[in-house]
């Protein structure tokens, strides 16, 4: 899968979680870019990514994502 | 040894002398050294013997962790190392929860490094944490004396690496962090122990002191345990600086929160992010969370159903805020689920909220809104804190009842307030060094840079004038027990 398309695939978790259909995101997009984005939510967000690429993060990744393109790299790294 | 007394000042200076002389490479000698003195001034040779056994464990653990190619083996090690490491602290600690009478046996600061050295271990077993081979430098890290008896709370990556490998000398790093620790001093000792002589005089006795007392006192000590507590970190920071360490901040501004659950983010802040990122996170990420939730969302719709299991998970975290203060209900309550109730109904009542304030035309973005909010806060805060102080819930509630029941406002015009241990003179010097603290910190709030960081940019002379008023305000002002030693700090007894 390439960057792009797992982008594309995120953006749709991304819309789904915040009930936001205008939502575009990139490497450099954080919590504080997303209305809603907060400690709590990131769970359930990290959480539907899993689902949705089938994939598993450990709590240490969880705690230590700053943005999404770090989210992107441990994606892409983890479905090799 | 309180980090206000005498012989932690010589202790520190003696230490940086020593790390500064000594080649980089060998430099968490020193601290190694000091490590091994606070422990013996402040524990038992069981309560050494403890220490140590559980930092045996740690650094094994984590280090067979880092190297094992099983995973089998990394996990049952790492999670039975946190176990372990958990019910000594329970068993120590926590124990009044189950109507267990303390032991009095308990190792200096074991509420704070038990954390530390989970993370620690965790880190190993999720490869995201750094993990030291050499044992010496791994307790130069793990008993890091200032942080030992009141936190704050810390990662390896905090300062691992300059602990282990050394830091160049430089002269701002000893003056910023000297300055540190004098404010810090200055917080305890000029505010906290002065203002405490009232808070005690009413809830040591507060059938003669009800009503508009118990509000007053109440007032008092979530200024005296701010001062207390936050003193007590930039005492540890400072010391950290001197060494070259940049230690993790546990304060930001709390009081200038607008909500309880925003105060919570900014006051004891590495606690808070300890309780969300190992209770908090795991908890809803577990596979028998992510079931309830699937439930919710079905029964409630996306919207709640989503929320409902995320407020169970609070309850929980906010459960053990209240526990780790020491297992006593009042604790568990006042600081701890009466937090969580008002956040949790605050978030689930919001929209209600949001209709109200449109019923009534309120400008929720007018500074008097904002400052309403904040005080709100404070009132919530104080509340909690009220338990905190009251040593039990049953004592709590009665002065609680104590504090509505009886209406006294004369006691503003009658002079009694100056008969609590606290005369008009010391409520001067009181107010003074509180209107420092404030200013200093609406300074910080506006420009963004902590009054040190103003300092800097101003004139030697006038820096310096600072500086000698600030260290002469705490040998003048500060309260002294006998051999210049203060009194306890409150989180010390965590």
């Amino acid at each position: 899968m390439t960057r792009e398309e797992a982008y594309s695939k995120l953006n749709e978790v991304f819309r789904d979680v915040f009930d936001d259909e205008s939502i575009e995101v990139n490497d450099a997009t954080t919590a504080n870019d997303i209305e809603g984005w907060d400690s709590l939510e990131h769970i359930n967000l990290v959480v539907a990514v899993e689902k949705c690429f089938g994939i598993k993060f450990n709590m240490g990744e969880v705690a230590k994502l700053k943005n999404v393109g770090e989210m992107m790299d441990l994606i892409l790294s983890k479905i090799g | 040894m309180a980090l206000t007394s005498f012989l932690f000042l010589i202790l520190l200076l003696c230490t940086a002398v020593m790390y500064y002389v000594l080649p980089c490479k060998v430099r968490f000698l020193a601290i190694l050294l000091a490590n091994g003195f606070f422990l013996f001034k402040c524990n038992s040779i069981l309560e050494n013997a403890i220490w140590l056994a559980e930092a045996a464990l740690v650094y094994a653990a984590a280090y067979r962790t880092s190297v094992s190619e099983s995973e089998k083996e990394s996990r049952i090690l790492t999670f039975g190392t946190v176990i372990v490491l958990a019910a000594a602290l329970i068993l120590m600690k926590e124990s009044a929860f189950f109507g267990i009478k303390d032991f009095g046996v308990a190792p200096i600061g074991i509420s704070y490094y038990t954390l530390s050295w989970i993370t620690y271990v965790l880190g190993a077993y999720w490869k995201t944490g750094e993990v030291q081979k050499n044992p010496f430098k791994f307790l130069a890290f793990a008993g890091f004396f200032p942080i030992l008896a009141s936190g704050p709370i810390v990662k390896y990556e905090d300062f691992g690496k300059e602990i282990c490998d050394g830091v160049k000398f430089s002269y701002d790093n000893i003056k910023n962090g000297a300055a540190r620790i004098a404010w810090g001093f200055m917080k305890k000792l000029v505010i906290a122990d002065r203002i405490a002589l009232f808070v005690n005089t009413v809830y040591d006795n507060p059938y003669r002191y009800p009503g508009l007392f118990i509000w007053v006192a109440n007032a008092f000590f979530i200024i005296q345990l701010y001062t207390d507590f936050s003193g007590c970190i930039d005492i540890a920071l400072g010391a950290g600086e001197m060494f070259g360490f940049k230690l993790p901040e546990n304060f930001n501004l709390p009081f200038l929160s607008q909500t309880l659950e925003e105060f919570w983010r900014r006051w004891h802040i590495t606690l808070g992010g300890w309780l969300r990122d190992y209770v908090l996170y795991p908890i809803l990420k577990s596979g028998p969370w992510q079931k309830i939730t699937a439930f919710t969302k079905n029964k409630f719709g996306k919207k709640y159903g989503k929320k409902i299991p995320t407020w169970l998970g609070l309850m929980i975290s906010w459960f053990l805020v209240g526990f780790w203060h020491g297992g006593g209900y009042n604790y568990i309550f006042g600081v701890g689920i009466l937090f969580g109730i008002i956040i949790i109904l605050g978030e689930a009542l919001s929209s209600v909220f949001d209709k109200v304030n449109k019923a009534l035309r309120i400008n929720t973005e007018a500074f008097s809104w904002k400052v309403f909010r904040v005080l709100r806060t404070w009132l919530f805060f104080g509340t909690g804190l009220s338990f905190f102080r009251a040593g039990s819930l049953l004592v709590g509630f009665r002065n609680l009842k104590l504090s509505v029941t009886v209406f006294n406002p004369w006691i503003f015009f009658t002079g009694e307030l100056w008969e609590m241990g606290v005369d008009r003179t010391e409520f001067s010097i009181f107010v003074f060094y509180m209107a420092v603290v404030i200013i200093a910190g609406i300074l910080r709030a506006v420009t963004g840079k902590s009054i040190r960081e103003l300092l800097k940019e101003q004139n030697i002379v006038f820096r310096w004038i600072i500086y000698a008023g600030l260290i002469y305000s705490v040998l003048i002002y500060g309260c002294y027990g006998s051999g210049f030693s203060s009194a306890a700090f409150i989180y010390q007894g965590f």
